[in-house]
């Protein structure tokens, strides 16, 4: 017997409370690995965005590709906008706090890594962060992002070989 | 290169605090942004009922408000044809 997940309607009272609990953290650190400067302001302001569509988007699961793109395009927005980008790059390495995990063999280069997906072209990162992260399938990336498949697939591909060129500089 | 992506993206996302109050400020953004809504569809259509108004005037009272042209006192009134 396999058990069923809740779905949670948004217009059902009571049902964007919930989805904004199941959901706020992740958004916030999605909003953050795309390089967002305020990543928790970007997550409201997505909610909020969902909640004036409530009525039309059914449920959890047409929400959330909704609230990733919503993510994903404020946060492109305020840095094109407010020129950030600079500053989140530096931040992003001052305000790294290390944990257990990262006094391993292996925390330089994953801080490497991250260094160089802030340097990538905001599309790029999006793709990489969708696909390592969220582990989102091709399809899935595509209809989060409103893209053709055939793009999501070149697009990572090249995001990959951008990021293995900027970790060997 | 894809397993050290991986944990380089969950490491920094492990590293992001967790949001404090977010619920009371979102409801507090839906408020105000409800509220802006209403606002705005107020003015709209206090400026289609404004436009309205005047466009029926002008189409089907023109004239109106224009200046009429007073006859002088103890003059002729013009021969009728």
């Amino acid at each position: 017997m396999t058990l069923a997940t809740p779905v949670i309607r948004i217009s059902d009272v009571g049902g964007y409370e919930a989805l904004f609990h199941a959901h706020f953290d992740g958004m916030v650190r999605f909003a953050s690995l795309l390089g967002a400067d305020d990543a928790a302001d970007v997550a409201q302001e997505a909610f909020v965005r969902l909640h004036r569509r409530r009525h039309t988007l059914r449920d959890e699961a047409a929400a959330l590709p909704y609230l990733r793109r919503t993510v994903a395009n404020l946060t492109r927005s305020r840095q094109r906008h407010l020129g950030v980008v600079q500053r989140v790059l530096s931040r992003s390495t001052v305000e790294h706090h290390p944990s257990a995990e990262d006094s391993a063999v292996g925390a330089d280069e994953r801080n490497r890594v991250l260094l160089a997906i802030m340097r990538l072209p905001a599309r790029q990162r999006e793709l990489l962060v969708l696909r390592y992260w969220l582990d989102l399938t091709g399809p899935e990336i595509a209809a989060t992002l409103g893209l053709p498949l055939g793009t999501v697939k070149s697009g990572t591909s090249r995001a990959l070989d951008a990021l293995a060129r900027l970790m060997e500089t | 290169m894809d397993s050290l992506l991986r944990e380089a993206l969950s490491s920094r996302a492990g590293a992001v605090p967790a949001a404090e109050d977010a619920w009371t400020e979102n409801s507090r953004r839906v408020r105000r942004d409800a509220r802006l809504r209403t606002t705005g569809a107020g003015l709209v259509v206090a400026l289609v009922a404004t436009g309205g108004v005047l466009g029926f005037r002008l189409v089907h009272e023109p004239g109106r408000g224009e200046p009429v042209p007073v006859q002088p006192a103890g003059s002729q009134a013009p021969a009728a044809p």
